[in-house]
């Protein structure tokens, strides 16, 4: 069980924020080679990620590389330097169909083989912009048993579907959001909402964070440090939720040791999810 | 959020680097920002690095290139210490360095030399609370001084001549030949810069024939570090009355503090007219900061000899264009040596040739 | 074995990070400039990180001009590794071979 609250954006070129930024502890980084660098530095990019990644500055932090789109003349170099570098997640940036899903895994699948990683050791997340990526987003969750994770990118998005945010409710995202949440809880994989771009507004992002967590979401995009701190907050369990966990994992644990086939809890059945939950309460905890 | 096709991105800034056209449909916008922050723009400089604030796509910051000099850097103050800066000086320095030049070079006010520094250049010479000029590649600096070390002659009297020597004439070699009586010996430098009718490459040949004859001479190639566009820009509108004293007592402090005492070089000697106030005035600021100035390098003697005249009239470099450009070659072969006369004769052969067959 | 045919650079002047300016050199072997503001604690540190980086490259001649800001040595490599590729005008990277 790995906690997702926080994937935390780093521009791929910027080798201030790649030297420093692991100090801020988010639960997963994400090294960004695709939209935050320049035509110009997008080799620079690659040696910076390579590197940090060989360093192993991040040593228990989980690892995300957002490459480039199959349309660019990168990607490939992308992925074969977030392969051999080491990389725990590649993400898809724009991810629309399931075929886009297939040209990426069976060049990782080569690159692995070729570099001697296990094969399959290299996840994927993708990362819906688009209505079409909306509507299609079951089938690309589905798509793979690398697929780990996915994210809602609400920019270009809300871009794609002619229209920007608002702010209180957001009915804008609403579909959105929903559908992305379903199709990660349908494949069972992790589901991560919208980046907030307004560091300012402390408020307007717990906001958002308070909805997209009741909603169900795993975790976050960030595109500031002081924005985890936050973020880990409002996910910490509240003190009657982590009594009851306990109170449910001891349940389990007692039932296991009397060999019972059913777990039972002040007189009420307890189900397997409910018990992942417990455990998910608990990790939460500790972690806040 | 991240967009694409921006240069460099931080915290709303983009930049983004402007030449030619693209520059010409911004230059108003740019020297408005400049005046309105009490600094003027400069027609020399051909690229230009912005920095604009995305939200309402204001210029907050900008740096100019001419050529290997670092011009009309300034920040607004919204943004100083933000390190801004820092990011602008990176794109002007790569820019300038990936154009050929292997050092770069600033003049700045006295206030500013923090920032520069901050930067990665270093001061050469300065005038006190007034203006410092400095350059970005000190290693490179210091390989020319140690290449002029090796030059260096024995004497107790080691002269110095500066000429642009467009073309080399009587007057230079007279001015030279002085020189070489009353020196255990003197070294010739000819200013670099290929701004003039006849080619660095030419003039360098053409002095060398000139002063072959002359035992105790050593012709030195120019550098950026001696009359230079980084060091004099204004040198080559010496015919216009406005001569920069900064610029020329730039000049001379670098002259006095770094070359001279690399060949123990004790005088330098020029050619004075009477008539000539542009040149008078040159070489009183001369004067200055190569002897009087105090300055934590030794006085270097300015010696003034009265030019070479003939006929009466003075043997100037200028004398011998506009006599080409009569083609009263003739009236050159009265002024110049003869390496120099068979140049120009067989330069304009070869022109008359060439429009003969076309 | 990597051939320095221009100016390579790479890096920026901010904190953390390092200026690197690789060129041809006439000599058939690496002069090396540094100027950093550590330099009496690390400079010594850094040299060995820029040189064993270069060899790792395969280049044995070139005029190697770095500027640190106090960058970390996974940065140091990185930007030596990126402006010798720019110097050679080498597209190809051959990320597993590289460390």
């Amino acid at each position: 069980m790995r906690l997702r609250r926080s994937m935390m954006f780093i521009p791929g070129a910027n080798a201030g924020m790649l030297s420093n930024s692991y100090i801020y502890k988010p639960d997963s980084v994400m090294f960004d080679l695709e939209d935050s660098v320049s035509l110009t530095e997008k080799d620079s990019a690659r040696f910076l990620v390579f590197n940090t990644l060989k360093e192993n500055l991040y040593e228990g932090i989980e690892t995300v590389v957002r490459i480039n789109s199959v349309e660019t003349p990168f990607w490939e170099d992308d992925l074969d330097m977030a392969v051999r570098g080491g990389v725990e997640i590649v993400r898809l940036p724009k991810t629309e169909i399931v075929d886009d899903v297939r040209e990426i895994e069976q060049r990782i699948e080569k690159i692995e083989k070729d570099c001697g990683r296990p094969a399959g050791d290299t996840k994927i997340m993708a990362a819906i912009e688009s209505a079409c990526g909306v509507v299609n987003a079951v089938a690309i969750a589905k798509s793979t048993p690398r697929m780990v994770a996915i994210a809602l990118a609400g920019f270009d998005y809300l871009v794609d579907m002619q229209t920007s945010r608002s702010s209180g409710s957001e009915p804008e995202l609403f579909y959105a959001r929903a559908a992305v949440l379903h199709a990660a809880r349908a494949a069972k994989i992790d589901a991560f909402d919208v980046a907030y771009g307004n560091v300012n507004d402390e408020e307007g992002f717990l906001r958002e964070v308070e909805i997209a967590k009741n909603l169900g979401y795993n975790g976050k995009s960030l595109i500031h440090p002081r924005q985890i701190e936050l973020l880990h907050k409002a996910y910490a369990p509240t003190q009657k939720d982590v009594d009851y966990a306990q109170k449910v994992i001891q349940a389990a644990q007692e039932a296991e040791e009397k060999g019972l086939g059913v777990i039972s809890l002040d007189g009420k059945m307890i189900d397997p999810p409910v018990v992942y939950e417990a455990q998910r309460v608990l990790l939460l905890a500790e972690n806040s | 959020m991240f967009a694409p096709g921006m240069m460099s991105i931080s915290d709303g800034i983009t930049l983004s680097v402007l030449q030619d056209d693209d520059l010409q449909s911004k230059l108003k916008e740019i020297t408005q920002f400049l005046t309105d922050r009490g600094l003027n723009i400069d027609v020399q400089v051909k690229t230009f690095i912005l920095a604009y604030n995305q939200e309402d796509n204001q210029i907050v910051g900008c740096a100019g290139l001419d050529k290997n000099v670092v011009k009309c850097v300034c920040v607004d103050e919204q943004f100083r210490g933000s390190g801004l800066s820092v990011k602008i000086g990176t794109e002007v320095i790569k820019r300038g360095l990936s154009e050929g030049y292997d050092d770069l070079f600033l003049y700045t006010k006295y206030k500013n030399l923090k920032l520069f520094r901050g930067w990665g250049f270093t001061p050469l010479v300065e005038l006190p609370d007034v203006v410092a000029f400095m350059n970005y590649n000190s290693q490179k600096f210091r390989d020319y001084l140690e290449g002029l070390q090796t030059l260096k002659k024995n004497g107790s009297r080691i002269g110095s001549v500066v000429m642009n020597a467009n073309p080399f004439t009587n007057g230079h070699r007279y001015l030279v030949e002085q020189a070489s009586k009353n020196c255990d010996w003197v070294h010739v430098f000819l200013v670099r810069e290929d701004v003039s009718l006849f080619s660095y490459k030419t003039r360098l040949e053409l002095v060398r024939e000139g002063l072959a004859d002359i035992n105790n001479v050593t012709v030195h190639e120019g550098s950026d570090y001696i009359i230079s566009h980084a060091t004099f820009p204004q040198y080559f509108l010496k015919n216009d009355y406005d001569v920069n004293t900064q610029a020329s007592a730039i000049d001379a402090l670098m002259f006095r503090r770094y070359i001279a005492p690399a060949l123990n070089i004790s005088v330098r000697y020029v050619g004075t007219e009477p008539l000539d106030k542009t040149t008078a005035r040159y070489n009183l600021v001369l004067k200055k900061f190569l002897n009087t100035y105090p300055y934590n390098a030794k006085p270097i003697e300015l010696k003034e000899l009265e030019r070479l005249k003939y006929r009466g009239v003075v043997v100037s470099a200028s004398r011998v264009r506009r006599l080409m450009e009569a083609r009263n070659y003739e009236g050159i072969k009265d002024l110049v040596p003869e390496s120099t006369f068979v140049f120009i004769k067989n330069a304009s052969d070869n022109c008359q040739k060439k429009k003969e067959t076309l | 074995m990597m051939k320095i045919k221009q100016k390579g650079i790479a890096g920026t002047l901010e904190s953390s990070d390092v200026l690197v300016v690789v060129s041809p050199h006439n000599e058939d072997k690496i002069k090396l400039i540094l100027q950093s503001k550590v330099e009496k604690q690390y400079g010594d540190s850094i040299k060995k990180t820029v040189i064993s980086t270069l060899s790792k490259c395969g280049v044995v001649s070139a005029l190697v001009d770095v500027r640190d800001q106090g960058a970390l040595d996974c940065v140091i490599k990185a930007r030596v590794e990126t402006a010798v590729y720019r110097a050679a005008d080498e597209k190809k990277v051959k990320f597993g071979e590289l460390s």
